[in-house]
């Protein structure tokens, strides 16, 4: 009888229809809601000053038809909305393939359950069978608490696909979760995490809400910075018209850290490689915020890319390192934005190959752009400036499971650094876990949340790191870059994150340059001898 | 041997108890680690914890493998005190199992145990506190104070 | 739980006493023989063009495959024919792996820590297994029935009939697939039982089909090798219901009858129920279309135009500061 003393009964929840069950908004797992500055600025519907925790959500009076109708226009604009409403069995096998279920041990935090609380509402008003049996076959009313609900869970998603991998219908619980958000969106339900950035990046061009002179005068330190490394003064052309090439990151790239370092790649690699390209104030952000909001903001983000492409009158895009970006650019932009017509099919001025597979949006995944200039030798590489590194590489979901560039980074991390290993397979590839911060959860406030749905991914980093010594995780996604060094932190330590350019800068033998000691970071190239130990 | 494993199984199923019991299930059971990083850390570490009880102890292993569980408890809302932690749950569970005698034996260890959750947990409670605030905007801050 | 499973478990029984009644003591044999089985098949074949229509004809607006494989970019680099598929061919044979293999449920998960790998692979495959030995058993028996429907017999028909009953211990012959189906079955409902996570997130209609199906091969076996129908009989009927010329039986014995009804039930039931899956998976958007968004532009019919911020518009808000911070402007150009 003792341990019934012990143990926290209270936390243990009794056996239940997960219908009846509550939820609540304990601290460290929710995101806050969104300022109302940004929501007015965006035009959004229902603008007002709101929290999640609060009782009362301020709630238009016909909130029910709202969502009632919006669900109704979704379904008939969504074949895969629609499809997924109806088709699901609930076999199961999608249950323990979420991050979020597995660090959490929530169970609506299964993808299938997370599905339901949309199917539910679903069954009970756009299908016969749930008119007439209701709970029985899974309908319920929409309620308060099942908006809450919502809310709470389609804001512990990354929408980072990996349950779709192992659904034998393909059911993508992202779907589910945007066409989610969508919803929430009409009754004003949105958060500061996403809604912030998206505003500021309608305004200035970039989430950070960085003007033009400070964007120009950043491009300025990273050349003083790469001048003191290699003694080359490179050149940073901003907005400028004719340029072959315009050239479009993610803001993170230019003003976070170690984004920085990445930075300082390309523009080392452009510098060698005399490329004719520019940057642009304008479209100075490759990220999308509006992917994790709607289709509608989504579109209105994206529009500066081509528009801006078109101004300065370049021949085609490169992008930069960046997950959900490449979401937007590879499956959205095009049919969103385009047709691209003024431009031209890209071709690296370089090595002269044609990028088939971008024919028609033109433009380039950086990786693909700097995989063909090592395959064509026209880089030259010192690998062993990257000997300080045990490198592995972290697949984001979205160039992993929505673009499948899966050679492309590890081609150029063998021809960059000595040292590379895999971690387990059944967290690589496809089968990636998310870094926990994905599709705009990478808020402070929610870091309790982070920190358990990243576990899954700190584990396979962990096991490398006890097995091969690894102390670098590369990666291609700005979330990554800003999450992963958290969460490492938090789980193991001794594990730092970088991007694929910042390993190709240290790597990249330039015309000219002095002996390099330092690697980017403007640490000593080798490890200190009571380091060799690890 | 036997005892150890014994007292090991309880001890993850008191210690899961604060999951979900749809969960707690799969979190003993599964035994792929790279699914179930949960169960298995908790597993692995409480492995190590009662060895260290019942054989040689090792300040460094045991800190490590108390480091891990604490690490999963925190983001739980677990709160360390002196009878709700993970070594209060495993004396008394000893006590249980092997009987006041066997406790008195490994009592000493068991105290230190305690010093160190403790110890532990208020470190890992701070570090918490100081990812939460750290920025990872660094250079913008710079861009900052340079105006 | 124990609530969902008796609503399951009551209301198969409530659909196997309805012919018993009906049959056994209201002596409807018309309305069960004849007006059943055709009303069930006219609802299955309106419900299932219904729904099939009605997610074919809302539109797919974004090209979302699901990647599974290296993309194809580079010449050199190898790319993923199948999971990665960039031509209508690979689209028809991955959709091809998920429906006969069923690919995705298939997905190797290796464990490099495990000692005893194998024991996991088997319990991880458990699920693929179980529903691939059910389904197909199912369908081979669906088509053994054909040779109630046609005079003379089609020889593959027969042939099945032979390969199917290798084990002729018992007589009447009992069929492979029909234990297999049933095994199948059973392993299924009792993982919704006895896996919490499943049992968690199954409703009573989850139980309930399963249920349904047993109750079909039950009743089937019965009818089969307990009551020994006149075979003659039933194929007589079968062949009036299909020729239009409806014919009621005389000598088959009421558990024909519920055979017969839950069979027509199954058919009413399953383009309303989740057993409309098997229609779905084949316009699933994550699976049937081609990874090459950026190399053809695919069409979304119904994009509208949205407010965007022009440039115009950015540069007359920033003008100023970028032309002290020598940033090249538009309007200035167009001034000097």
């Amino acid at each position: 009888m003792k341990e019934e003393k012990s143990v926290p009964s209270d936390l243990s929840p009794k056996d239940e229809n997960w219908m009846d069950k509550k939820v609540e908004f304990k601290k460290g797992t929710y995101c806050y809601g969104a300022p109302l500055k940004h929501q007015k600025y965006l035009d959004l519907p229902h603008p007002r000053e709101w929290q999640p925790h609060n009782e009362d959500w301020n709630l238009p009076e016909n909130w029910k038809e709202i969502i009632l109708e919006g669900m109704k226009s979704l379904l008939e604009k969504y074949r895969s909305f629609k499809l997924f409403m109806d088709i699901c069995v609930r076999c199961g096998a999608c249950a323990d393939k979420c991050h979020f279920f597995i660090g959490t041990g929530d169970p609506k935090n299964m993808p299938v359950l997370r599905a339901e609380l949309l199917r539910s509402v679903y069954r009970r008003y756009f299908t016969l069978s749930g008119k007439i049996f209701g709970r029985l076959s899974g309908a319920r009313d929409l309620t308060y608490d099942v908006l809450k609900e919502w809310f709470y869970y389609f804001y512990q998603c990354t929408e980072c696909r990996r349950c779709s991998l192992y659904c034998p219908y393909g059911i993508d619980t992202c779907e589910i979760t945007m066409m989610g958000r969508e919803l929430l969106n009409l009754l004003g339900l949105n958060i500061q995490w996403v809604v912030e950035p998206a505003s500021n990046s309608f305004r200035t061009g970039n989430h950070l809400g960085v003007p033009p002179p400070a964007f120009k005068e950043t491009m300025g330190f990273a050349v003083d910075e790469i001048e003191e490394l290699t003694g080359i003064k490179i050149d940073v052309p901003i907005n400028r018209k004719g340029a072959e090439i315009l050239f479009v990151a993610p803001s993170a790239d230019y003003f976070a850290s170690p984004h920085w370092y990445t930075l300082l790649g390309y523009l080392m690699l452009f510098h060698e490689i005399g490329l004719d390209y520019t940057w642009s104030t304008f479209a100075s952000e490759g990220g999308n915020f509006g992917l994790f909001h709607s289709y509608e903001l989504m579109k209105r983000l994206n529009a500066k890319i081509y528009e801006e492409a078109k101004r300065l009158k370049v021949k085609w895009i490169l992008g930069g390192e960046c997950g959900h970006m490449w979401r937007v650019i590879h499956q959205y932009m095009d049919t969103m934005n385009g047709p691209a017509d003024f431009l031209e099919e890209p071709i690296s001025p370089i090595t002269g190959t044609k990028f088939e597979n971008a024919k028609s949006t033109k433009m380039v995944h950086i990786a693909e752009f700097t995989a063909d200039l090592i395959y064509h030798n026209k880089l030259v590489l010192d690998k062993k400036r990257n000997d300080k590194w045990i490198v592995t590489f972290h697949d984001s979901c979205n160039t992993a499971r929505s673009v499948g560039l899966f050679e492309e980074p590890r081609y150029i991390l063998k021809n960059v650094c000595n040292y590379f290993y895999e971690m387990p397979e059944n967290t690589i590839r496809e089968k990636t876990f998310c870094c926990g911060s994905g599709a705009g959860l990478g808020a402070d406030e929610n870091l309790e949340a982070r920190l358990k749905g990243g576990f899954p991914r700190a584990y396979a980093v962990r096991y490398v790191k006890e097995k091969f010594g690894v102390n670098m995780v590369a990666c291609m996604c700005a979330i990554d870059k800003a999450s992963l060094p958290i969460l490492l932190d938090y789980w193991l330590g001794g594990v730092e994150v970088c991007g694929i350019h910042e390993l190709v800068g240290n790597a990249l033998v330039m015309k000219g340059e002095k002996e390099r000691t330092k690697n980017l970071r403007g640490e000593p190239l080798q490890r200190e001898e009571n380091e060799k130990g690890l | 041997m036997e005892l150890r494993n014994l007292i090991l199984e309880r001890w993850l199923e008191v210690v899961l108890e604060s999951y979900h019991k749809e969960i707690k299930t799969f979190c003993i059971k599964e035994r792929d680690s790279f699914l179930n990083p949960v169960g298995s850390t908790y597993r692995e570490s409480m492995g190590i914890v009662l060895d260290a009880l019942f054989g040689i102890f090792s300040h460094e292993r045991v800190s490590f493998a108390l480091e891990n569980m604490v690490k999963i408890g925190c983001l739980n809302g677990y709160s360390f005190d002196e009878k709700k932690g993970y070594i209060p749950f495993l004396s008394i569970l000893i006590e249980e199992i092997a009987g006041y005698d066997f406790e008195k034996k490994v009592r000493q260890k068991l105290e230190k145990l305690l010093r160190y959750e403790e110890e532990i947990y208020v470190k890992t409670r701070e570090k918490l506190e100081n990812l939460r605030k750290k920025p990872s905007l660094v250079p913008y801050e710079r861009l900052k104070i340079n105006g | 739980m124990v609530e969902r499973l008796a609503y399951a478990f009551l209301f198969t029984i409530f659909l196997i006493l309805v012919p018993l009644i009906g049959v056994g003591i209201l002596n409807l044999q018309k309305v069960f023989s004849i007006f059943v089985p055709y009303l069930a098949f006219l609802i299955f074949l309106f419900g299932l063009v219904y729904r099939v229509l009605s997610w074919a004809t809302s539109p797919q607006p974004f090209k979302i495959p699901l990647v599974a494989g290296q993309q194809r970019s580079l010449k050199w680099i190898k790319s993923s024919y199948i999971e990665s598929p960039y031509t209508k061919t690979g689209v028809f044979l991955r959709m091809l792996l998920e429906i006969i293999f069923f690919r995705s449920l298939l997905r190797e998960e290796k464990v490099e820590t495990h000692p005893k790998k194998w024991l996991l692979f088997t319990s991880k495959k458990a699920l693929w297994l179980g529903s691939i030995i059910f389904h197909y058993s199912l369908l081979v028996i669906a088509l053994r029935h054909l040779k109630l429907f046609f005079e003379p017999v089609p020889s593959f028909v027969s042939l099945l009939h032979r390969a199917d009953s290798l084990f002729e211990i018992f007589l009447p012959t009992v069929y492979i697939t029909d234990i297999l189906a049933l095994l199948a079955l059973l392993f299924l409902f009792f993982r919704r039982i006895l896996v919490r996570q499943v049992m968690y997130v199954s409703y009573a209609t989850d139980y309930f089909a399963l249920l349904l199906i047993i109750s079909v091969i039950l009743s089937g076996a019965l009818v089969r090798y307990f009551f020994r129908v006149d075979l003659f009989d039933v194929k007589r009927f079968t062949l009036g219901l299909v020729s239009f010329r409806p014919y009621v039986p005389e000598v088959v014995g009421s558990a024909f009858y519920v055979h017969l009804f839950l069979v027509s039930f199954l058919f009413a039931y399953f383009p309303f129920s989740k057993l409309i899956h098997a229609g779905g998976i084949f316009l699933s958007p994550t699976r049937n279309l081609e990874n090459t968004s950026r190399e053809k532009r695919y069409i979304n019919p119904w994009n509208y135009p949205v407010k965007v911020r022009s440039y115009e518009e950015w540069e007359d808000e920033f003008r100023e500061m970028m032309r002290e911070a020598g940033i090249p402007v538009e309007k200035e150009e167009k001034e000097s």
